[in-house]
């Protein structure tokens, strides 16, 4: 294989203490890469009901074809395996520089099973793969270990918490978190503390100076662009703070409001007001979204540079736990990164056991707003510590064992993101149906209902199946290519930033988009034969195939699909396609007698999907898609 | 006294992050706006989508749109991320 992929997987047993390269199947091209072949590979190597934190899970780091290729946000990696949070499908991109120096090694894919004995890291030099003794290692940080290796390595580690096996813990490459579904545990359970890539292949594109051309247009283009080029860069992603909290949507004490008074003092200005000293990014990226701001004092390191927190930090480690303290939040930040453990999962829990504690349902001392607490509580989770060993279980399996379901928020074992869906219908039927449980990266449909710069009315179901199916299907491409989700941002016109939205064009517009379910439909129907976005010329360009919206859409809805046949093997059902108590039957807005009206989405999402009537994707759906079992 | 809690950078031109306005509707909250801090308030208030208790004016009664006491009036502006 050449053109976009190096043709390689690399197969590593940990406990036999081996490694083999094997050529990567031809089959790769339908799911084109990243978190959609991370899937098939993931069915392929485990067996069923494999235990997660078992020798027999795969952890399975993955590239695409645009990665390597020095394209805008092409450095991209991802990782995928069986969740020790959920059960189900576990995966997570992050940024960094992990993905291009894994196919300078000659690798797509990295495969690794099994469980060493004793602490050990990889470090894959060209084709030369060591299993080498972490002894020195185990026990730093996630940050700290990366500085132990030699410069010229891209790398990615786990802190305490992967170690301890938090079921939420997190995967660093560089600074960047691959932060959901529990990776980094799996990680921790193979006594894995981190990988090390060094290379010089270089990565064979089809067609360079069309790439070229075309990169060079997207740059710019991206830097044009009111949300790529201004908002993103200028605040960084908790620009969005002050949306979500004047929408009513923004998780305010365990979900059980949507705004509060003082969203300002932990917001995305508030924050290059008082703390920033530059933004930064990840390499070949023009938008740089990236907080670089000064460690808030007195103590040690007062005043040095440090990464600053993003949205979701600040919803679900702010808000959502009574938190409006800008200094506080930037330390949890620093300290969830270093002990490497999801920000969002980790608010999450903190908010439940604080109403937990609160309602006497589970007395552990924790209260919302309590700023010190929070900081003693997030590190004895990472180290398993007094009531921290409970809380690293997450929120379903607390609920499970002292009650309190019914505000439990999570989807399929995971914790919510900070958009409340009763403020945005669409997303609540994404969060339902997505494979990893709740998220907000595999749809994002949020933008179309509440934060974007054009909202179709929140607070209806017309055109969301639709809406929520596409956007799976975009996502997953995109994740699969590998780019950076934020550059469909950009597919949106500027000039619709510049809209008065009390304005009759504005108006016409999102009045347009609540009847334009039978459009979606034709497009996912029907699929398009040329190529309209980047995605598919820069696929195009690399590959030297026909890429087409079409197909790359279609690809989308092959790896949804395999992630989907994933769960159905791994025993998830319709009934899992739900959400918590609260947002489905607590209303959060004046019009509404209860929460998201899941049940009059769901039905029609089915039919869309082409699964039947209990969420299993039909033979024939499998067949349309070319998907084995 | 129905509460205003403007997008920040309006607040900056306000400067205040919460005001508490006696108006009956929308409208007058905006109209006093516009008295007080003039062609700059409109200019935001153009960019930016008004909201009464997290829901859009637009699918309200528009400006005419009565407040009470217990509402809050937010401006967001669009934004991005995740």
């Amino acid at each position: 294989m050449n053109n976009g992929y190096m043709g390689q997987v690399l197969h590593v047993d940990l406990t036999k203490r081996t490694s083999e390269a094997r050529p990567l199947d031809e089959e790769v091209r339908l799911y084109i890469g990243g978190k959609g072949y991370g899937a098939r590979l993931l069915y392929d190597h485990t067996e069923p009901g494999v235990d997660p934190l078992g020798p027999g899970n795969a952890l399975i780091f993955g590239t695409g074809p645009f990665n390597g290729s020095f394209g805008v946000q092409s450095t991209r990696f991802s990782v995928t395996t069986k969740s020790p949070l959920t059960g189900a499908i576990g995966n997570s991109t992050a940024g960094g520089d992990l993905a291009w120096m894994m196919k300078r090694c000659g690798y797509d894919f990295i495969v690794i099973k099994g469980q060493a004995d004793k602490p050990v890291y990889l470090d894959i030099t060209d084709e030369k793969v060591e299993i080498k003794d972490a002894g020195r290692l185990w026990g730093m940080g996630a940050l700290e270990v990366q500085k132990q290796f030699p410069k010229g390595c891209q790398t990615a580690a786990i802190g305490p918490a992967g170690e301890n096996r938090v079921r939420y813990a997190a995967i660093l490459g560089g600074d960047r978190v691959a932060g959901r579904t529990g990776v980094g545990a799996v990680m921790g359970s193979k006594n894995l503390k981190a990988l090390v890539c060094k290379g010089k292949k270089k990565l064979d594109i089809a067609h360079p100076e069309k790439f070229k051309n075309l990169n060079k247009w997207v740059t710019q283009y991206f830097k044009n662009h009111n949300i790529t080029g201004n908002i993103l860069p200028a605040f960084g992603t908790a620009n969005l703070l002050m949306t979500t909290a004047g929408r009513n949507i923004l998780p305010t004490l365990n979900f059980s409001r949507g705004r509060h008074r003082l969203a300002w003092k932990i917001s995305g200005e508030q924050m290059r007001k008082d703390h920033l000293i530059k933004n930064d990014g990840c390499t070949a990226c023009p938008i740089h979204c990236g907080r670089r701001v000064r460690r808030p004092g007195p103590g040690k390191g007062a005043g040095e540079p440090v990464r600053g927190p993003e949205y979701e930090t600040m919803g679900l480690m702010g808000s959502n736990i009574g938190v409006f303290d800008l200094p506080a939040i930037l330390k949890y930040n620093e300290m969830v990164d270093e002990l490497g453990m999801d920000s969002i999962s980790c608010g999450g829990v903190l908010g439940w056991a604080m109403e937990a504690n609160e309602k006497g349902i589970w007395k552990n001392g924790l209260s919302f707003g309590d700023v010190k607490a929070v900081e003693k509580a997030v590190e004895d989770i990472a180290y398993r510590r007094g009531i921290g060993d409970e809380l690293a279980e997450g929120v379903m399996r607390l609920s499970e064992k002292y009650g309190g379901k019914e505000f439990a928020i999570h989807v399929k074992g995971m914790e919510l993101p900070a958009y409340d869906p009763r403020g945005c219908y669409g997303q609540g039927l994404e969060y339902a149906t997505t494979n990893r449980g709740g998220c907000h990266i595999n749809g994002a449909t949020m933008v179309f209902e509440a934060t974007g710069p054009v909202s179709v009315d929140p607070l209806s179901i017309s055109a969301k199946p639709e809406l929520v199916c596409f956007q799976q299907n975009l996502m997953a491409a995109i994740n699969s290519m590998i780019i950076c989700v934020f550059s469909s941002y950009a597919v949106l016109p500027s000039l619709l930033c510049n809209l008065n939205p009390q304005g009759l064009a504005y108006k016409s517009i999102a009045q347009t988009l609540k009847y334009s379910g039978p459009v979606f439909r034709l497009v996912l129907k029907t699929k398009l034969f040329a190529p309209v976005l980047w995605y598919e010329r820069y696929l195009g360009y690399i590959t030297g195939e026909k890429y087409s919206l079409g197909r790359f859409t279609e690809a989308g809805e092959r790896n949804f699909n395999m992630e989907r046949l994933f769960n159905v093997r791994e025993g998830f059902t319709f009934r899992e396609d739900t959400l918590p108590d609260r947002l489905l039957n607590e209303p959060l807005f004046a019009e509404q007698t209860a929460g998201v009206p899941l049940s009059d989405m769901l039905p029609t999402y089915y039919k869309l999907r082409g699964w039947d009537e209990k969420g299993i994707p039909t033979d024939k759906t499998l067949k349309r898609l070319k998907i084995r079992r | 006294m129905a509460t205003f809690i403007p997008h920040f950078r309006l607040a900056n031109l306000m400067g205040e992050h919460e005001l508490h306005w006696p108006v009956a509707t929308v409208k007058e909250l905006l109209e006093r706006g516009r008295k007080e801090y003039g062609a700059d308030f409109e200019t935001e208030i153009k960019a930016a989508t008004v909201l009464v208790n997290g829901r859009a004016i637009s699918y309200l009664d528009g400006e005419k749109t009565s407040l009470s006491d217990t509402d809050e009036v937010w401006t967001v502006l669009p934004s991005a991320g995740g």
